[in-house]
């Protein structure tokens, strides 16, 4: 298995690299100027602004130059500094990822903690009303829009029920935790701070639900899917018949079975969250990643987009890796050569 | 493939295990029960009487150092951290500039010298007093970091210190909108001992050796009302009441400008009471809270606009390169319902000028401006041979404008004006970078597009319409025009400026490449228990004055 963890790992680090030269490529050949997006009308005409502005950012340097010293700077940790928030890449990354990082887990857990459940049930009731709910919910899920769903769940559990805190990590006049973790509800439980870790806690419930909803909605129809498939096969069959009680059935032999797909979806989910968060962190002013890519690629910001790129590209890959490491803890017959 | 499958039953069993990994299930279920939280009022806890709580979109916010922001979010923040040498003189005439941190301005019979004496009762939040070296050290730096903003220094020569509280700034030409540049945000006046003990510098290589950015944007070295206490980007920015201040204490200890960049969302917390301020809610949604006796809706005039560009260049486009076509579109469009998709909180200036800038009251707009006439149109279509009809490509950004209302829909409804005098503006949408790179670099031969002021100058609008920025896009150029713009730029005597403009304004409307589509108004909307907030081009609201009952 170590033998395969480190090719996996050799692997990823191509796949990485191989990513960066591809964003690298794509953002500098895009037709809109980084002038254009960071200096005004007046400026971008003065041209000793301009070549001060492309010497700040090494944008005066050959293409393969800037690209090199981006790969350079990689290997110590420096992205180097956003040309949208003046600072190292890194501690933005530092800032912004774990705000992400904490809403994307919680989103991962609701999915998880409803759409399990609703699956199994859904195929072990098949064609029954709750199988035809979690099918609603499923559908529902996948199909409505995150920035709709994101604006009515405010409008319903914040203004109108008063059941949700408005938008945002905290609420107002709350300092943040001091930062060690850069979870909110964990950095405030390190530092004692309940009035925090209350807030951070209530402000982190509708923006999840509402991320985890898509997700929600595949976890439900991939589980009742692979469900309904392990459920007819022979073995089923052998453990009923010899007496097992129906729970151990089911939660033993059939789920057990069922849930490779499952954290199939859940892996790629997660990649999925940590750049696609935008709609949900703009709506519930969520200071995340989705959100600082998001102002990155409008303003061409090269050091900020390769650092998230770098970043979530090595997540993704991380998460697939763990994700097959799964298999072989749920699945007994598969081994890693 | 690295992961294969073994032969088997697939039966095996390790129900501990299963167990096991059940458990972060379970702590999970127990995690998604937990309350939401309750109301947020709750949660918000004890709000002081004297504290705002704003939601503002800081999206685009890249510093908060005036030497080189250059973003209206920014400006807010530097405008209520630092002073400057003169103010507008009132939030309704923002063209006139009086002294604030000066006492008393003289210029020089040519225009070229302004002697500033200043106050002597002034301490920056530091403690440190105000000098005549800290207004050499922030015009200097602002001119050598070479930022954004810098430009705007671009007519200093020289800055001379004549005595610790008098100081003289040497233009290189004659310039009457000097104090105009001097009002706006990027002109602050810095706590020079404080800025260079944090690596600052106004030296001629300060756009290299200058280090005092990253602290300046967690913390300010003005003498404003308030002090920057912490910027976290995307997040918050706070301001405490600096107890220096000249003119006393402001009334708010402490304003915390939340980044909410979501208009809908900002209405809801508005309404919910969660915050004091909300800036930029659009048209439709401020329309919606009307009659609503929980919040108040401050009305400020922008001085942003949205205005169509045509090519002079017949290379690009043959028929608008003539100026009949030119005259013939500005008379097919049908102002009255461009402004009614603001739900008329719009007006409209001639050319890209817009009205309350120096020399343009709404009465001289509504003399100057074309007016809605399609069969003028017509005539006008048919003298340039081109009665039968002709088509072009109407390039906009997609996305917001600084308007409150998007190009999009701007852009359909001139489509649709155009259509029935029988021009095709075919629309081409696309990312507004990508748009106005295109314009940039003058390759496009009609486009909708913005402005919004870089200070509160008459020569910031004339000199882009007609010396430079847009009028070389669109290839434009009227060398009796050019003239007369570089005449009322130096022209010192304020009655002779109004007519110059008035005469370059009129040309403009007869033979110019711009459409003037809408000039916006801000709608700030704010709690009942906030008085005292008035609206201000360039920096939304100075936060002196404001108190919460």
């Amino acid at each position: 298995m170590g033998v395969y963890v480190a090719r996996r790992l050799l692997l990823a680090a191509v796949a990485v690299v191989g990513l960066t030269v591809i964003t690298f490529v794509i953002s500098h050949a895009a037709p809109a100027d980084p002038i254009v997006a960071n200096l005004g009308q007046q400026a971008s005409q003065r041209p000793e602004i301009v070549a001060a502005f492309r010497a700040k950012w090494g944008l005066d340097r050959p293409l393969h130059q800037q690209y090199l010293t981006f790969l350079r700077g990689v290997l110590i940790g420096d992205f180097g500094i956003s040309i949208n928030t003046r600072r190292p890449v890194a501690r933005d990354l530092g800032q912004f990822l774990p705000a992400t990082i904490e809403l994307s887990i919680v989103a991962i857990v609701f999915a998880i903690a409803v759409g399990l459940p609703l699956g199994v049930l859904s195929a072990l009731y098949r064609d029954g009303p709750i199988d035809h709910l979690a099918r609603l919910v499923s559908l529902v899920g996948v199909s409505i829009p995150i920035f709709w769903l994101a604006t009515v769940s405010l409008v319903i559990f914040y203004a109108t029920l008063g059941l949700a805190p408005g938008p945002g990590r905290l609420g107002p006049q709350i300092s943040a935790p001091p930062g060690v973790t850069g979870f909110y509800v964990l950095d405030s439980l390190l530092a004692g701070d309940g009035r925090a870790f209350t807030s951070a806690l209530a402000h982190l419930v509708l923006p999840a639900l509402v991320l985890s909803s898509s997700i929600m909605g595949l976890v439900t129809r991939v589980t009742r899917s692979s469900m309904l498939e392990v459920l007819s096969q022979d073995f089923m069959r052998t453990a009923r018949a010899k007496g097992l009680a129906a729970s151990t059935v089911v939660v033993r032999h059939a789920l057990r079975n069922a849930l490779i797909p499952t954290v199939t979806i859940l892996g790629l989910a997660f990649g999925g969250l940590l750049s696609g968060a935008v709609m949900t962190e703009t709506i519930f002013a969520w200071p995340g990643l989705g959100r600082y890519a998001f102002e990155a690629a409008v303003s061409n910001d090269f050091p900020s987009i390769m650092g998230v790129t770098f970043v979530i590209a090595l997540m993704y890959v991380l998460a697939n890796l763990a994700v097959d490491l799964l298999y072989g803890v749920l699945d007994p017959q598969i081994h890693y050569a | 493939m690295f992961v294969r499958r073994s032969h088997g039953d697939g039966v095996s069993r390790r129900p501990r295990s299963i167990s096991m990994r059940l458990i972060p299930v379970l702590i999970c279920l127990v995690f998604a029960c937990l309350p939401a939280g309750g109301p947020a009022g709750a949660l918000a806890g004890p709000v002081g009487g004297q504290s705002l709580i704003m939601a503002d979109d800081q999206s685009d916010v890249k510093t908060l150092d005036p030497d080189r922001e250059f973003e209206f979010a920014a400006a807010f923040v530097d405008l209520n951290a630092y002073d400057t040498l003169v103010v507008p003189k009132s939030a309704q005439d923002f063209s006139s500039f009086v002294p604030f941190l000066a006492k008393d301005i003289k210029i020089s019979r040519d225009g070229r010298e302004y002697t500033f004496t200043l106050r002597d009762d002034v301490k920056f939040a530091s403690g440190n007093p105000l000098t005549a070296e800290d207004v050499k050290f922030s015009l200097l730096r602002l001119k050598n970091i070479k930022g954004n903003p810098g430009w705007m220094a671009d007519p200093l020569n020289d800055v001379q210190v004549i005595s610790p509280h008098t100081v003289k700034t040497i233009l290189k030409d004659p310039f009457a909108d000097w104090l105009a540049v001097l009002a706006g945000p990027n002109a602050a006046i810095m706590d020079s001992r404080l800025v260079r003990e944090h690596g600052g510098t106004d030296s001629a290589t300060a756009d290299k050796d200058d280090k005092a950015e990253e602290w300046l944007n967690q913390h300010s070295a003005g003498s404003g009302p308030f002090i920057l206490t912490g910027w976290q980007k995307n997040e918050v920015i706070t301001l405490e009441r600096n107890p220096n201040y000249f003119l006393g204490p402001a009334r708010l200890a402490k304003v915390e400008i939340r980044d909410v960049t979501s208009p809908a969302t900002q209405k809801l917390q508005i309404e919910k009471g969660d915050i004091d301020v909300a800036v930029n809610l659009t048209p439709d949604l401020v329309a919606g809270l009307k009659g609503n006796p929980n919040v108040k809706i401050i009305t400020g005039q922008s001085l942003d606009n949205m205005y169509m560009g045509l090519t002079t260049n017949p290379a690009l486009d043959p028929n608008l390169a003539r100026k009949e076509v030119r005259r013939a579109i500005r008379y097919a469009i049908d102002y009255d319902g461009v402004l009614a998709l603001t739900n008329n909180q719009a007006v409209r200036g001639p050319a890209v000028y817009s009205i309350g800038i120096f020399g343009l009251t709404p009465a001289d707009a509504d003399r100057l401006n074309p007016k809605y006439n399609p069969a003028k149109a017509k005539e006008l279509l048919a003298q340039a041979g081109v009665g039968g009809g002709f088509s072009f490509k109407l390039a906009y950004g997609t996305g917001p404008s600084p308007v409150g209302i998007t190009y999009e829909s701007v852009a359909q409804k001139v489509q649709a004006d155009l259509k029935k005098v029988g021009i095709s503006a075919q629309l081409a949408p696309a990312e507004f970078l990508t748009m106005l790179t295109t314009y940039r670099a003058r390759k496009s031969a009609a486009v909708i597009s913005y402005n919004q002021p870089d200070y509160l100058g008459s020569s910031d609008w004339l000199g882009q319409m007609i010396l430079n920025t847009w009028a070389p896009r669109l290839y434009f150029d009227d060398p009796a025009l050019k003239d007369m713009t570089n005449k009322a730029n130096a022209e010192v005597n304020q009655e002779k400026r109004i007519s110059m403009i008035h005469q370059i304004l009129a040309r403009l409307v007869d033979d110019g490449p711009y459409v003037m589509l809408v000039q916006g108004k801000i709608q700030v909307v704010t709690r009942p228990a906030i008085q005292g907030y008035v609206y201000m081009p360039l920096g939304t609201a100075r936060l002196f004055g404001v108190t919460k009952q």
